[in-house]
C-alpha cells in the first residue's frame, strides 16, 4: 500500500526528571508517493524525533500532540498493537549507526528472516531466496555467505546496505533513512548515496532522508524541510532552498558549509550563540537570539508561515513574499 | 576457540595442582602428628604405629608427596583411616546423590528465576516488578539451611505432606522424587531471587541497546524481542555467575543434606571431619574442587560459544 | 532500592548527614537500619538484656513452650531460649568483627604486596587468590577444621582465610592502578618514600569499595558461623550460637517446634537487615557493584 503522509501541528514533549523537553513544536509536513523528502538541521533540532514519531517508536515518556496522517489513518490515534502492525510493514526505518543496528549474537540471515514476519507471502522455507536477491540488488556480493555471517564480521558500509535491504524487503509505503551516511567514511557514504539514488528509479513509495549533511540532502532530495530547535523554519523544493533560501537560519547554515568555499580560509564562518534550552517555554522566534536580522516582534510573537510561492514556505517575521 | 579452550584447561590444572599441594602440606601443620590427632584419646602406642604406617607417615616427606601425586593421578586418593576402604570409592558412592540434589536445585532455580526476571522486565515499573524486586533481594539473604529447617517444620512436621528424612527407597522413583522436593527447594530458594534479579538487570541493559530498537522498528512482537533478541545476550552474565555459584550450591548441599539426613557428599565429609578422618576429607575436597573447576571451564566455554564476539578477545 | 529518592528526583535534606539522609529516604533501608542497630544493641548489651544466664541448666523445666517466665520458652536442657538468643547475637558479632578485621588486614597487606612488588610474586599471589576462590568455600572450611580441630579460634581462621582473597583483589587492583599513574611519578621525582607513595593516595580511594565489601561480608560471615555451629563444627558448647540453638531446635523439632521458629528468626532478621543496608549503602556509594550470591 502506498499513500500520502501529512503531519499537522505535530508536537512532541519528553517528560524527564528535569522537566519536560519540547523536542518538536507544531511541525507541518507533507509527502507524496514517489517523492524524496529531506529533513536537515543541526544536532538537537528534532529531526530524529520527527521521524521516530512517524515510525511510532517514541519512548514511553514522550507525549505527542497533533496528527500524523498516513494513507488516510491518523497514526497518533492508533493503539499500540495497530502501530506495531504498521512497523516493518508499511513504514520502514533505517537507523543511524549500522555498527549497532544488528543483534550481535544472531546471524544476519536469521535476523532478516525474522524482520520479514509481516509478509505472509514469504513462508519460512521460501524466505531465504528473495532476501538473497535483495542483498545482491543493494550491492552485497556472495549473499548466501553473508547471510550466515554475524554482524561483527561485516564492515559498516555493508551493514548499512543490509539495513536498507531489510527495510526494502518489507515493501513499505514509507521508507525513512535516519542519517544514513553519518557513521560512514567518505567512500562508503558515496556508495550509499549512489544506492539510494538508484532506488528512486524503482521504488514508488515515499522516501524521507534525515541528515545534518547538506551535501547528502542536496544530492538525493526533491523537497527539503529545514529544522531548528524543534520547528520547521523553512521548506520547499531543493533548488529553492539551496540557491534561494530566505530564512536567516537557512542562509546562515548554507553560508557555513565549507564545501562552498573555493579557497582556504583562516577562519570558518559559524553561527554565533547556541541552541536555546528546550526545557523552558519560549515566546517568539526560537532563532531570535542568534539572528542577524532580528526585529522587535521576533522576541514576542511566534513568526507566521510566509508563502513564497511554488511550495516554498519560511517561518519568519523578516521575510516578505 | 581451540587455543582459548586449551588455555582455560591449563589454568584449571594449575589451580588444581596448587590446591593439592596446599592440602597435602596442611597435614604437616597439625600440631602433633596426624596419627595421634586422628585417634584422639584412644591413642595407644600400637594403634599409633599401625596408623602411622598405614598413612605412610613414617616415610620421608618428599616420598609422601610424590607418592600422593602418583596415587592421585591413578585415581587412588588414599584410604579411609577407619574402614580402610578406598577414598575414591566412598566419594563415588556419595557423589551421585549430591549431584542429583544440586542439579535439581539449579534446574528449579533457573526454571522459576529466569521467567520471573523476564516478567519483571516486561512489566517494568509496575507493582508486580516492585514486588518481585523486593522478594528477590529478601530470599537471597536467608541461608539455605534455615530455609531447609523451616520448610521441614512446615511441610514435613506440621503438614506431613513430604518426607522429613532420607532420600527415598532405592529403586522407587516416586519416593525418591518426593524426598527430593524439600531439599532441592531449600537450596533453590535463594537462587530464584538471585537469578530473577540478575536476569532483570541484564535484560534492562540489553533492552536499551540500539539493536533492540531495530527489531522493534520492524514490528517484531515484544515477546519475541524479549525471548530471542534480548535474552540470548542477557543470559550470558547469568550463566557465568551461576557457574561460579555452583560451588555455593554444593556448599548449601552439605547443610541441606545434614538437615534432611540425606546420604551424599555432605554427610560423608561432615562425618569425616568429626572423626578427623583426614584422607577422606582431603580426597573429597580434591574431587569436589576438580568438579568445580571443570564446571567453571565448561561455563566459560559455553559463554564463548554463545557470544561469538568474545571468542577472539577473551582475556581468560 | 532507593527508588523513592530516585523517582522524586531529589535527595532528602542533606544537611550535615548526607549518607544518613539518603539511607533514611528509602523505607526498606530504614527497616534495615532498625534491624542492624537492634542487632548491634542486643549484642553489645547482652548481659543487661538477657533475663537469665544462657548456660544455666534447669532440666526440670526443659522444653517448655513460651510463657510469661520464658518469653521464647526453654530448650532441651531447660535453658532460657531468649537469653541464649541474646547472647548468640554477641557471639555472632564478635566472630564477625574479628574475622572480617583479620581478613581485611591480610587482604590489605597481600594486595599491596601483589600490586607493588615484583611480577613473579604478583603472579604467585594471584594464583593463590584464584585457587582459594576456586574451592567451594565449605570444602575449604571443613578441610581446615579437620586439621585444626573445631572451635572458635578455628572458626575465625576459616572465615578469615576464605574472605581475604576478595579484599586482596580489590586492594591489588587499586595498587596496580596507582603504581603506574602520574602522581606516583611525581612522588618519585620528589623522592618521597615508597610507603608514602603507595599509602597516601591509595587509602582514600580504597575506603569506599572496601567498606561496601566489608558490610556485604558481615551477613555472610554471620551465616557461615551459624552454619558451621549448626553442624557442630563452630563454636564449642555451651557458648550460645544461633547455629547451635537452631540445631537444638532441629533435634527437638517435634517436641518443641517453637525452638526452630524463634531460633531461626534472629538469623533471618539480622541477615535481611545487613543485606538491605548493604544494598542501600551500595546504591549511595557506587551503584555499579553487584549484590552477593545466596548461600
Amino acid at each position: 500500500m502506498t499513500g500520502s503522509l501529512a503531519a499537522h501541528d505535530l508536537s512532541v514533549r519528553y517528560m524527564t526528571r528535569h522537566g519536560s523537553v519540547e523536542a518538536l513544536r507544531h511541525v507541518d509536513l507533507e509527502a507524496h508517493p514517489g517523492e524524496v523528502i529531506g529533513i536537515v538541521g543541526e544536532s538537537g533540532c528534532g529531526k530524529s524525533t520527527l521521524v521516530t514519531a512517524m515510525a511510532s517508536l517514541l519512548p514511553d515518556n514522550a507525549r505527542l500532540q497533533g496528527s500524523i496522517v498516513y494513507g488516510g489513518v491518523d497514526l497518533a490515534t492508533l493503539d499500540a498493537h495497530r502501530r506495531r502492525q504498521l512497523r516493518g510493514n508499511e513504514i520502514a526505518l533505517v537507523g543511524q549507526d549500522p555498527m549497532t543496528a544488528f543483534n550481535p549474537v544472531l546471524t544476519i540471515g536469521d535476523q532478516l528472516i525474522d524482520f520479514q514476519h509481516h509478509r505472509r507471502d514469504l513462508s519460512p522455507a521460501g524466505n531465504a531466496a528473495p532476501i538473497a536477491v535483495m542483498l545482491e540488488r543493494v550491492g552485497i556480493a556472495d549473499a548466501g555467505r553473508r547471510m550466515a555471517s554475524y554482524p561483527h564480521e561485516l564492515s559498516g558500509g555493508m551493514r548499512q546496505r543490509i539495513a536498507i535491504a531489510a527495510a526494502l524487503l518489507t515493501d513499505p509505503g514509507l521508507l525513512i533513512a535516519d542519517e544514513p551516511t553519518t557513521a560512514l567514511d567518505v567512500t562508503m557514504e558515496a556508495q550509499i548515496i549512489h544506492l539510494l539514488r538508484e532506488l528512486r528509479q524503482t521504488y514508488n513509495g515515499i522516501i524521507i532522508v534525515v541528515s545534518h549533511h547538506l551535501g547528502v540532502i542536496a544530492e538525493l532530495c526533491d523537497r527539503v524541510y529545514v529544522m531548528y530547535a524543534g520547528e520547521a523554519v523553512e521548506s520547499g523544493e531543493v533548488n529553492a532552498i539551496f540557491h534561494a533560501a530566505r530564512h536567516p537560519y537557512t542562509q546562515a547554515l548554507l553560508a557555513c558549509d565549507p564545501a562552498r568555499f573555493p579557497q582556504k580560509l583562516d577562519r570558518l564562518p559559524t553561527i554565533p550563540g547556541s541552541l536555546p534550552s528546550l526545557t523552558e517555554p519560549v515566546a517568539g522566534c526560537l532563532y531570535a537570539a542568534r539572528c542577524d536580522r532580528v526585529l522587535p516582534q521576533c522576541r514576542t510573537t511566534r513568526p507566521p508561515c510566509v508563502d513564497l510561492g511554488a511550495g516554498h514556505v519560511a517561518r519568519c517575521h523578516a521575510v516578505i513574499p | 576457540m581451540l587455543a582459548y579452550t586449551l588455555k582455560r584447561i591449563g589454568l584449571g590444572l594449575l589451580i588444581l595442582t596448587f590446591v593439592m599441594v596446599a592440602m597435602y602440606a596442611a597435614v604437616f601443620l597439625v600440631p602433633g602428628d596426624p596419627a595421634t590427632v586422628a585417634l584422639g584419646p584412644r591413642a595407644t602406642p600400637e594403634l599409633k604405629r599401625m596408623l602411622t604406617e598405614r598413612m605412610g607417615l613414617d616415610q620421608p616427606v618428599w616420598w609422601q608427596i610424590v607418592e600422593f601425586f602418583r596415587n592421585a593421578l591413578t585415581g587412588n586418593l588414599g584410604y579411609d583411616v577407619w574402614s580402610n576402604r578406598p577414598v575414591s570409592t566412598l566419594v563415588m558412592e556419595a557423589l551421585p546423590n549430591t549431584l542429583i540434589l544440586g542439579l535439581t536445585a539449579l534446574a528449579a532455580a533457573l526454571l522459576i528465576g529466569v521467567p520471573l526476571g523476564c516478567l519483571s522486565v516486561v512489566k517494568r515499573g509496575t507493582i508486580a516488578d516492585a514486588v518481585i524486586g523486593v522478594l528477590s533481594v529478601s530470599v537471597i539473604a536467608v541461608p539455605s539451611f534455615v530455609v531447609a529447617i523451616y520448610s521441614l517444620l512446615v511441610f514435613a512436621v506440621a503438614l506431613r505432606w513430604l518426607p522429613a528424612i532420607g532420600a527415598g527407597e532405592a529403586g522407587d522413583f516416586a519416593s525418591q522424587a518426593r524426598a527430593l522436593i524439600l531439599p532441592a527447594f531449600a537450596i533453590a530458594f535463594g537462587w530464584i531471587g538471585y537469578i530473577a534479579r540478575m536476569v532483570r538487570a541484564s535484560m534492562m541493559e540489553v533492552m536499551g541497546e540500539p539493536h533492540i530498537r531495530t527489531a522493534r522498528s520492524f514490528g517484531l512482537p515484544e515477546w519475541k524481542i524479549v525471548s530471542k533478541y534480548a535474552l540470548r545476550i542477557a543470559i550470558i552474565p547469568t550463566i557465568s555467575l551461576v557457574a561460579v555459584g555452583l560451588g555455593s550450591i554444593l556448599s548449601s548441599a552439605v547443610f541441606v543434606e545434614a538437615v534432611f539426613a540425606r546420604p551424599g557428599i555432605g554427610k560423608l565429609i561432615t562425618d569425616a571431619v568429626n572423626t578427623r578422618n583426614y584422607p577422606v576429607v582431603m580426597g573429597t575436597v580434591l574431587i569436589m574442587t576438580a568438579i568445580y573447576v571443570s564446571i567453571t571451564i565448561a561455563a566459560d566455554l559455553l559463554i564463548a560459544k554463545l557470544d561469538p564476539r568474545g571468542r577472539d578477545v577473551f582475556r581468560g | 532500592m532507593s527508588s523513592a529518592a530516585e523517582a522524586s528526583g531529589t535527595y532528602p535534606d542533606r544537611q550535615r548527614f548526607p549518607l544518613l539522609g539518603a539511607l533514611l529516604a528509602d523505607p526498606f533501608t530504614c527497616i534495615a537500619l532498625v534491624l542492624v542497630v537492634g542487632f548491634l544493641v542486643t549484642a553489645l548489651l547482652a548481659p543487661w538484656l538477657a533475663p537469665y544466664s544462657p548456660t544455666k541448666i534447669d532440666v526440670l523445666h526443659k522444653l517448655q513452650a513460651p510463657s510469661a517466665a520464658h518469653w521464647f520458652g526453654t530448650d532441651h536442657l531447660g535453658r532460657d531460649l531468649l537469653s541464649r538468643i541474646v547472647y548468640g547475637a554477641r557471639t555472632a558479632l564478635m566472630i564477625a568483627i574479628v574475622s572480617v578485621a583479620i581478613a581485611g588486614m591480610i587482604g590489605l597487606l597481600l594486595g599491596i604486596v601483589a600490586g607493588y612488588g615484583p611480577r613473579w610474586l604478583d603472579g604467585l599471589l594471584v594464583l593463590v587468590f584464584d585457587s582459594l576462590n576456586s574451592l567451594p568455600m565449605i570444602m575449604f572450611a571443613l578441610a581446615i577444621i579437620t586439621v585444626l580441630g573445631a572451635g572458635t579460634g578455628t572458626l575465625i581462621v576459616v572465615i578469615a582465610a576464605t574472605s581475604f582473597p576478595s579484599y586482596a583483589r580489590l586492594i591489588r587492583a587499586q595498587t596496580l592502578a596507582r603504581r603506574t599513574s602520574d602522581y606516583l611519578l611525581a612522588g618519585r621525582l620528589m623522592a618521597a618514600s615508597a610507603a608514602r607513595i603507595v599509602f597516601i593516595p591509595l587509602l582514600p580511594n580504597v575506603v569506599g569499595p572496601l567498606i561496601i565489601l566489608l558490610s556485604m561480608d558481615i551477613p555472610v560471615v554471620i551465616m557461615v558461623e551459624a552454619g558451621l555451629s549448626f553442624l557442630g563444627l563452630g563454636v564449642r558448647p555451651p557458648t550460645p550460637s544461633w547455629g547451635s540453638i537452631l540445631y537444638d531446635g532441629y533435634t527437638s523439632i517435634r517436641a518443641a517446634p517453637y525452638m526452630v521458629v524463634f531460633g531461626g528468626l534472629p538469623l533471618v532478621l539480622a541477615t535481611l537487615g545487613f543485606t538491605f543496608l548493604g544494598e542501600g549503602l551500595r546504591d549511595y556509594l557506587d551503584p555499579r557493584l553487584q549484590a552477593g550470591e545466596p548461600s
